[in-house]
């Protein structure tokens, strides 16, 4: 190992670091975003927004949400074009809503939320993963709404990634 | 490639037109629920009864009155009054068609007033009470699903008032759930 592999060693350390940091403002600026649709859409029916705890959860669920889809989808993000891009929302939608239902389930859980004291846990946790993915990814005009919006959310996030890498 | 791209966003943008239109329909016709739980009529199997000849006025913070509710006898239960005589409550309406389109008035009228109700006073024949605090539950969902061509499921949305005012009648007083006021 030579000092000149040190340095370009470091400086590749450097820059995956900075892109790290840089999927996880975009992942979470974009969860951000789609908090504010969701909540709306929701209407308070699972997320838990009427206490402080359970609005904080809420937010919390839907940032990592975004972080979490921004970093497993980095590369695609980054790369795919065309048909490609265009149906990378097929991919991008159903992972950030079904890891936003368990999210979301367990900020419940932790903020004390219930739909009934009669309702099992997991069968709370099947229905908001029923409900959500029936509105999100089978619902006729609701579905192409989203992957609208998921298209236009991956076109500004590889739009940051360009910028931030050039 | 961007004319598939264009697609996509047409039908997104069809998508949130429809919803929308459903959101603004719900937004502006409402359905309501009145009820008057009288404690004074409770027996051993009841919490509480039915009142009849019963006379409810709906009022805002600012104490302006906003409608007026009359129970309909025989049966006792309550529905507000269109201020015109001959929209009323639609009762009256005995054709689907005329019903349907007296409804229309009646449900936007009352989409105007019920988002503000915050008290009552309640008249239950000779007992008058005032500034009955109104317990007011609102559901708005139908608007995601009023596009589903199914009778139980889609059709015009609307979203729900439920107001519920608790007294006693033979004390006439107004009654908080565990107490009276």
């Amino acid at each position: 190992v030579t000092v000149g592999d040190d340095v370009f060693r470091d400086a590749s350390s450097s820059h995956s670091h900075r892109r790290q940091l840089g999927a996880t403002t975009i992942g979470a600026v974009s969860g951000g975003a789609w908090f504010a649709l969701v909540s709306f859409l929701d209407g308070g029916w699972a997320l838990p927004l009427r206490s402080a705890w359970g609005l904080a959860g809420a937010i919390a669920s839907a940032v990592v949400t975004g972080v979490a889809v921004m970093h497993l989808f980095q590369i695609p993000i980054r790369r795919a074009r065309g048909l490609a891009g265009l149906a990378l929302p097929l991919a991008t939608l159903p992972t950030a809503i079904v890891l936003f239902s368990i999210l979301i389930w367990s900020a419940r859980r932790l903020t004390g939320a219930a739909f009934s004291p009669t309702l099992s846990p997991r069968a709370e946790f099947e229905l908001i993963l029923v409900i959500y993915v029936f509105y999100g990814l089978l619902s006729v005009p609701l579905t192409p709404v989203l992957f609208g919006l998921a298209y236009l959310n991956q076109h500004w996030a590889r739009a940051m990634f360009l910028r931030r890498t050039a | 490639m961007r004319r598939l791209a264009k697609l996509v966003l047409a039908a997104a943008l069809a998508g949130a037109l429809v919803l929308a239109w459903g959101y603004w329909h719900a937004s502006t016709h409402a359905s309501l629920q009145i009820n008057v739980d009288d404690v004074g009529l409770k027996s051993a199997n009841q919490a509480y009864g039915t009142p009849h000849n019963v006379t409810v006025t709906f009022r805002d913070h600012s104490n302006v009155a906003l409608a007026v509710a009359r129970s309909i006898e025989p049966a006792g239960y309550l529905l507000a009054v269109h201020p015109n005589a001959d929209i009323g409550t639609c009762e009256h309406r005995t054709s689907p068609g005329e019903h349907s389109s007296c409804y229309k008035q009646y449900s936007a009228w009352s989409a105007r007033w019920a988002p503000h109700v915050h008290s009552a006073d309640v008249s239950i024949g000779g007992c008058h009470l005032h500034g009955v605090p109104v317990a007011a539950s609102v559901s708005n969902a139908e608007w995601l699903l009023w596009w589903v061509p199914l009778p139980h499921v889609g059709g015009v949305p609307r979203q729900y008032f439920d107001f519920t005012i608790a007294v006693d009648s033979r004390s006439c007083v107004a009654v908080v759930r565990g107490g009276t006021l």
